[in-house]
């Protein structure tokens, strides 16, 4: 019984089915151990790798001149950015996200990403894609978004009493998009 | 049911110095004073259960999205009261109840130091109490997490300080309190499995709350404007306390699955060496998973998290599979020397599942195993847990392991510690025998529901889809599945409510053990069909068919969890 | 009595190595990553 103490010598082999289960189990772990350094051999879904630290009000900044130089509009007071391939910066803060970004389908971008004020989460979804948000530092995402679409930035991280309403925008157009 | 024959030898200085009486259940000794703390520890216990119950269900018809229970302030209020009082106090109060039962009466032994314990007690509670006035002060709206710089009063923290001290102490009198019935010996050899278990939840406890000093005393100091303190660096502290403290539900919930199997059924240990093996794998490697929350944050390189998500090499998973095959073994075991030999699966049909602690045992573990520990290792893989990080998903996750696993457990065992402990007859049997079901139907339903709204990106810790709603975002499904996560939240809810009244019930009213017999048959734990089943030998009487051919199915679908969420993550945008 | 038996009976070498695995590896590995991140070049 698991309640009383022992033999007094318990050190004895396993039986023929816990080594076979602790054989086949141990296998299925180690296979399941290596899919994670070997999947980026496999498919181009991987955690972002590229961090720096970066205080809000220099964020604030980059976001500001970013925002200005690719600027095409607004809406709903939310500024709408249409970047080429390259750096892209985005900051969420209590609670809403810094622009509407308008990105093309098949090309790369850097999204810089940080919050400036406290912890937030950036869920794109409904394709669902979630990264953290934390504040005095960028997280680099390189991303290639495939689908076209119109595509909502939620926040999933609990950021205070407006949590629920930061919804925010992301757009991606097909290759021949915008017309000349 | 005189059980003082047998294997369970007397210590021969039983109730030597200490006031004491023999539990004519099982034998044991049993010191009077520890009884006292280990009753005002399960009656703490259960009290902030409610509060946390109370405060479940209004956060659960809230989520249900089309009942909208609660205003979005007063839903953060209620979760972060929900999450503080299950997680941290109906568990940890539960826990150190365990700890003292497992360090004194197990052991034939005395409780050292019972002030110190009663002290502990009085500090986790007036933090407990302290924690809670200010969150609903509105004083400390930050969610279980409370991440920096999210601001709560400083009496938040401060609670939380001195809960964390009094169960540092409570781990103290635990560790004294096996050295001194070693010393003793009051015990011969090694500690009883259940001793050990509890061993390694207990040493999971003090690395817990000593990342609770690294985490809060900062905090309290931060939130006071005394210090500066970086948000990603606090993150990874409050891991190394938020995490583990789901880990000392896991080793103490395992023990007690070894417990209530032996007291259900009789089943014995398959292979003592095995089984402390499996806690040891806990001990050494489970609280490395800590990162599981900080995946895809900024700051961690990739080496770092993909050896901590794997607890080095899944080595604290491979504990899971084996505690998953021996205990199933050690009941099929158990039952085929009673004479339920028929087939494969007779033993299961024949095994006692009026015995609410049994249905309990058998539903946790199906629940905590298929759902809870597949995903929980599955979601924490570094690259898939992109598409369900702060989903649903991980409230489904964490409900099956920590609601559905270590609550149903507690509440199964619960149904001896009334008999053997609190000495009281379980009054209303024949609500207690239902109990675990309606609890386990409840929980299921729930964590579908919420599986299947995360499965579609919705966000946890959200109180209202409002403005996701304006953008017609999330599938129809997804909205059954939030209705799905009501209905079954509220069926718990029911399950919880007779709980809380049976024990309460029993408690106030039960006549005094053993004026009466126990409600429910003890298992004749010497006497298994006349056969003794000793450990890792004896060939025939060790077969386990039956369970082997279940932690197989129970492979399969780990497999197959694990190749959709490959599938699903390989739909997701390429990233880097 | 086999040593292996003797190593799961030493309460104190698992409670060191119990609280000296995480704090190693999760703890100090994790504060050591998060403190060698390079600061965001000015200017960009």
């Amino acid at each position: 019984m698991a309640l009383s103490a022992p033999e007094r010598i318990w050190w004895k082999p396993l039986g023929r089915q816990e080594r076979l289960w602790v054989g086949v189990s141990l296998g299925f772990l180690m296979i399941l151990f290596l899919s994670m350094p070997l999947w980026p051999l496999i498919e181009k879904q991987n955690t972002p790798n590229e961090f720096y630290r970066v205080s809000p009000a220099q964020f604030t900044q980059l976001v500001t001149d970013f925002n200005a130089k690719y600027k095409v509009g607004a809406e709903g007071g939310v500024p709408i950015v249409r970047p080429p391939p390259g750096d892209v910066y985005l900051a969420g803060q209590q609670w809403r996200w810094s622009s509407i970004l308008e990105l093309q389908q098949g090309k790369t971008y850097r999204i810089h990403t940080s919050s400036l004020d406290v912890n937030h989460g950036l869920s794109i979804q409904p394709i669902d894609m979630n990264f953290q948000l934390v504040p005095g530092y960028d997280q680099v995402l390189t991303l290639t978004p495939t689908t076209t679409g119109d595509f909502a930035l939620i926040c999933n991280e609990f950021c205070g009493a407006g949590h629920h309403l930061m919804v925010g925008h992301l757009r991606v157009r097909g290759c021949c998009w915008p017309p000349a | 049911m005189l059980l003082a024959t047998g294997v369970m030898t007397l210590p021969s200085r039983a109730a030597a110095g200490f006031a004491s009486r023999i539990c004519q259940a099982t034998g044991l000794v049993v010191d009077v004073a520890a009884e006292k703390v280990i009753a005002a520890n399960v009656v703490a216990a259960i009290v902030f259960m409610v509060l946390g119950g109370v405060s479940s269900v209004l956060v659960e018809l809230t989520r249900a999205e089309w009942l909208q229970a609660m205003a979005p302030g007063l839903y953060y209020r209620a979760l972060t009261l929900h999450g503080m009082n299950m997680l941290i106090y109906w568990i940890i109060f539960f826990e150190v109840a365990c700890l003292y039962f497992g360090c004194s009466i197990v052991l034939n032994s005395r409780l050292v130091g019972v002030r110190l314990a009663w002290g502990a007690f009085g500090l986790m509670l007036a933090g407990a109490l302290l924690t809670n006035a200010t969150i609903l002060a509105g004083q400390g709206d930050v969610l279980f997490t409370s991440y920096v710089p999210l601001k709560a009063s400083p009496l938040f923290y401060l609670g939380t300080i001195l809960f964390a001290i009094g169960a540092l102490i409570a781990c103290g009198v635990f560790f004294a309190s096996i050295l001194v019935a070693r010393a003793e010996r009051t015990y011969e050899g090694s500690v009883p499995l259940v001793t050990f278990g509890l061993i390694t939840a207990a040493i999971i406890a003090v690395v817990t709350l000593i990342g609770g000093v690294f985490t809060y005393v900062p905090a309290f100091f931060w939130s006071l404007g005394l210090m500066n303190l970086d948000p990603e660096v606090y993150r990874l502290n409050y891991w190394s306390l938020g995490h583990p403290a789901q880990q000392i539900n896991l080793a103490a919930m395992v023990t007690v699955w070894y417990m209530t199997a032996s007291l259900t059924t009789g089943a014995r240990p398959l292979n003592e060496k095995l089984s402390r093996f499996a806690f040891l794998l806990y001990l050494f490697f489970i609280n490395l998973g800590s990162v599981h929350h900080l995946l895809v944050d900024p700051g961690l390189t990739r080496v770092f998290k993909v050896f901590n998500t794997s607890y080095a090499m899944y080595l604290a998973v491979l504990g899971s599979m084996i505690h998953a095959f021996s205990i199933p073994a050690a009941i099929e075991i158990a039952l085929r020397a009673q004479g339920h030999r028929k087939g494969l699966f007779g033993w299961l049909r024949k095994a006692p599942w009026g015995n609410p602690a049994f249905s309990a045992t058998i539903l946790s573990m199906a629940l905590f195993g298929f759902v809870g520990g597949t995903t929980g290792v599955i979601f924490g893989h570094e690259q898939i847990n992109m598409v369900h990080h702060n989903t649903l998903d991980i409230p489904a996750h964490f409900h099956a392991t920590v609601v559905a696993g270590t609550t149903l457990a507690f509440m199964g065992v619960t149904y001896y510690l009334l008999p053997l402990v609190l000495r009281r007859e379980v009054l209303w049997p024949r609500l207690a025998r239902v109990q675990p079901y309606v609890y386990a139907v409840g929980c299921t339903l729930h964590i579908a529901g919420m599986m299947i709204a995360g499965s579609y990106g919705v966000p946890r810790r959200t109180a209202s889809l409002a403005a996701e709603n304006a953008q017609h975002l999330f599938a129809q499904p997804a909205y059954w599945g939030l209705a799905l996560l009501g209905v079954g939240g509220t069926i718990a809810a029911v399950g919880g409510v007779i709980y809380v009244a049976v024990v309460v019930a029993s408690v106030l009213f039960g006549r005094q053990v053993p004026a009466s017999a126990e409600p429910f048959r003890l298992a004749p734990v010497h006497t298994v069909g006349g056969v003794t089943v000793t450990s890792g030998v004896a060939a025939k009487e060790h077969s386990a068919p039956g369970a082997l051919v279940l932690v197989f199915v129970f492979l399969a679908f780990f497999i197959l969890v694990w190749f959709l969420n490959m599938w699903r993550l390989a739909s997701v945008w390429p990233v880097s | 009595m086999p040593f292996g038996q003797l190593l799961f009976d030493d309460l104190f070498m698992l409670l060191l190595i119990g609280v000296a695995m995480p704090f190693i590896f999760f703890t100090i590995w994790g504060l050591l990553d998060i403190s060698s991140i390079p600061q965001l070049p000015q200017g960009r």
